[in-house]
């Protein structure tokens, strides 16, 4: 009997958490709690966020642990039975195209003013585990082994990167381990969707992020990645630094820099990257069905965002509106439906790190001001590497012309501020009284006229994609 | 969140005069600051003054409706000198008698333009200042006539009709706001010097219809409405005529035919004017129109009232006389 998908996959995942804000917007609703938390609950939320700092760190980590599958039941997990409960959360309809590939907060947007679906190519399996210390990467990669293979083998069909990240996700790991699971193979579930719900002649839209990382190939299908993309460089996990020096003193660590196995090669990075395999079921199914193919290639999750920032102006000042707001989201902390019933332009950030922050700041330096500007932030629980301050975040604010605040965020709380993940949401319409209606999709062809009149976006290009042959440059 | 009166930004338009002037001064009794808009630019920069003398903050910005490039203007104007709107009352209208295939048809159609397209321009300029602030309430001066029809006077008819039609609409498009209104006045014969510059080629002189409200009744209307948003409204009298209307429409139409042939058209005659179709016209820049030598209020209105309900009376038992003598010879 395989596992319920529900009970395979993190909920607090960047997948699954785009993937329900995406399925629900186009469901017509909003986004509260991450869909998890209900927002009565901002009451209690608020209180953990006074409670002794190492007791709110403690149930942080017991949340994740709580979701964490036992390593004997991986071979329970059932790839189809996940991309099963991914295609059942959509509404059965003809969409214009269909997105399929990496997670990106940007890319949710792109599809809901689109109006069309997302089917990611990776999630996440939290794995319990004990024994292994935040930081110790050749031990969990060692200990993963023997699990991966468990996974692996009732999964032909996936793609194992075991990763482990100590500077971010220092909290989660105490008491488990990720294993990040990439579809090589489209599927039925997948393909069945398609035929049913893409419009003949439609559009499969591949979320191609580039992003890579150095590597462990542990066995086939099998690969391990020490550390993850955010405020760490992946040579400061590998071989340390003195901010590394100065985290692990932070956290009394017995020792100077992580014990990292040594890379043997590259992959797609673990959370974001795109396993280009998954093209070739892409590919076959477009030259039969005769859809169209196209790639959006960004060099990492949020290359995006400054292109779907200027989409969603363009389209306001199509449309009259008279909005000149901008809503920063942070991680999955974003509400596609708020973000069109405020008229607000998104602009999402991948984390709460430095590469955020000054893709947020070279934005605002090339357009047109905005006269408010309303700011998520993600609350990981952990002075990390890269974390970017709040007095950094204020600033940023103060770049709006007539206002600028953050939404749900308890300046002295974060990075362990709990509570914003339920008051992201809620001084969303406490905060901000525009409103204005949902509108009909943007076509294609809309998106195409954009494309052309906007120009080139560093990091991203538009591609039409023909098996076999060269690949037309529709934008670059 | 919609702010009190003393709070807030009223745009106005046709504010020079009748009506629209009478709201004017009502609500800048009430401290609300006025944007006050016409086509005559005198009277309505008198009238910024009068009202700044009571409220402190009034703004005139001379516009012919009719033109949406200046009604875009208004809001953009009101906007930048005060930072928001919120109440728009689209009040200017014109008006023109004479049988629908001998009116000149560019005078017809200028009647359309200003008072339906007018209205449209209005709302098209004022929503989406609404839905920036989440709130606002526009309110579309219609008439009763609007639902009831009347000879001689198609073009404004119809373009009431349009603009009840309209609001409807209107409401319908903003009910995800929920703090976004649109309401409707159903105005009655109310002395304005509406007539006293309206086009004519009937050949006969004009009079209003009585009974006659004052364009201070109506501006209250107006003002209330502004202050707790309904979706229409109309007196008490009118929903009588309204209700006979309903039930026995046929009938109404020749009561109220031979009502105008009697009562809004002299005996005197007149030779065909434009009036002020398409040029202001001088004078007539007060609220009243002159036509109430004493007021008749609320006995004259009680009387029409009483005539109303007798002939809806009379009406219902000739119905039921004539329903009951064709089931027995069924039988």
């Amino acid at each position: 009997m395989p596992l319920p998908a529900s009970k395979a996959i993190a909920s607090f995942d960047s997948a699954s958490a785009m993937l329900r804000a995406l399925a629900r917007f186009l469901h017509g609703k909003d986004f509260p709690g991450l869909d998890i938390y209900p927002t009565f609950l901002e009451p209690v939320a608020k209180l953990i966020n006074k409670v002794w700092r190492p007791l709110g760190e403690e149930i942080y980590s017991w949340s994740g642990w709580a979701e964490a599958v036992p390593p004997e039941d991986l071979s329970d997990i059932s790839a189809e039975s996940i991309s099963k409960w991914v295609v059942g959360m959509y509404p059965r309809r003809s969409y214009q195209a269909v997105a399929i590939g990496s997670s990106s907060g940007a890319l949710v947007h792109l599809c809901a003013a689109l109006g069309i679906p997302w089917l990611p190519q990776t999630f996440l399996i939290p794995v319990r585990r004990s024994g292994i210390v935040p930081g110790d990467m050749e031990g969990d990669q060692q200990w993963g082994r023997r699990p991966g293979q468990l996974l692996l083998q009732a999964n032909p069909e996936l793609q194992l990167h075991h990763m482990h990240d100590a500077n971010q996700d220092r909290l989660m790991i105490q008491r488990m381990t990720y294993f990040r699971v990439k579809r090589l193979r489209l599927g039925e579930s997948y393909e069945r969707f398609l035929d049913e719900c893409l419009a003949p002649g439609g559009t499969i839209l591949v979320s191609d992020c580039q992003l890579r990382w150095p590597t462990v190939q542990v066995a086939d299908r099998h690969i391990f990645q020490p550390g993850a993309f955010g405020g760490a460089t992946p040579e400061e996990y590998l071989h340390g630094s003195p901010r590394v020096e100065e985290y692990l003193a932070r956290y009394h660590a017995p020792r100077e820099s992580w014990a990292a196995p040594r890379p043997d090669g590259e992959s797609p990075e673990a959370e974001w990257g795109f396993e280009s395999t998954l093209l070739q079921d892409l590919e076959r199914l477009a030259r039969h069905r005769g859809y169209h193919l196209r790639r959006l290639i960004f060099a990492d999750p949020q290359q995006l965002s400054p292109l779907v920032a200027d989409l969603y102006r363009w389209w306001y000042r199509q449309r009259g509106l008279k909005s000149n707001r901008m809503l920063v989201e942070s991680f999955i902390l974003l509400e596609p439906w708020w973000t069109l019933r405020t008229g607000a332009v998104p602009f999402w950030m991948v984390f709460n790190t430095t590469s955020s922050a000054e893709l947020l700041g070279q934005y605002l330096d090339a357009v047109d001001p905005y006269d408010e500007i309303h700011m998520m932030l993600f609350s990981h629980g952990v002075d990390s590497i890269g974390l970017v301050p709040i007095e950094r975040w204020r600033s940023l604010l103060g770049r709006a012309r007539k206002h600028g605040d953050f939404l749900g965020v308890d300046e002295k709380a974060y990075p362990r501020d709990f509570a914003t993940f339920i008051r992201y949401h809620t001084e969303i319409e406490r905060k901000i009284a525009a409103r204005y209606p949902l509108p009909g999709p943007l076509t294609l062809s809309q998106l195409e006229t954009f494309l052309t009149e906007a120009g080139h976006y560093h990091g991203v290009d538009w591609v039409e994609h023909l098996a076999g042959e060269e690949s037309v440059l529709v934008r670059s | 969140m919609r702010r009190g009166l003393r709070d807030s930004v009223i745009v106005i338009t046709g504010a020079s005069s009748g009506i629209g002037r009478a709201s004017a001064v009502a609500f800048a009794r009430r401290g609300a600051t006025v944007v006050l808009a016409a086509r005559r630019e005198s009277p309505l920069r008198q009238l910024a003054r009068a009202c700044e003398r009571l409220t402190g903050r009034s703004l005139a910005v001379p516009t012919d409706v009719a033109d949406e490039s200046a009604v875009q203007d208004l809001a953009r104007r009101a906007i930048e000198t005060f930072g928001r709107i919120d109440v728009w009352v689209n009040n200017a209208a014109v008006t023109l008698f004479g049988r629908l295939e001998e009116a000149p048809s560019e005078s017809y159609r200028r009647v359309i333009e200003t008072n339906l397209f007018g209205t449209i321009h209005g709302a098209r300029a004022a929503l989406p200042y609404f839905r920036e602030q989440g709130s606002g309430v526009l309110i579309n001066v219609a008439s009763v006539v609007g639902k009831l029809g009347q000879p001689y006077t198609s073009a404004y008819v119809a373009s009431k009709a349009g603009i009840i039609a309209l609001s409807e609409c209107l409401r319908q498009e903003v009910q995800d706001a929920e703090d976004i209104h649109v309401c409707t006045i159903l105005a009655p014969s109310t002395d304005t010097p509406l007539l006293r510059q309206a086009a004519n080629y009937t050949g006969r002189a004009l009079k209003p219809l009585r009974p006659l409200y004052d364009p201070e009744e109506v501006a209250e209307t107006i003002v209330r409405c502004a202050e707790r948003p309904q979706r229409e409204v109309v007196d008490p009298l009118s929903r009588l005529v309204l209700l006979f209307h309903g039930l026995m429409p046929g009938m109404a139409e020749r009561v109220v035919a031979a009502k105008v042939e009697r009562d809004h058209l002299q005996d005197r005659p007149a030779k065909p004017t434009v009036g002020n179709l398409f040029e202001p016209m001088a004078g007539w820049t007060s609220a009243h129109g002159g036509w109430k030598k004493s007021p008749s209020g609320v006995w004259g209105r009680l009387a029409v009232a009483g005539l109303v309900t007798v002939g809806l009376g009379v009406g219902l038992s000739l119905l039921a006389r004539r329903s009951g003598q064709e089931a027995r010879s069924r039988g």
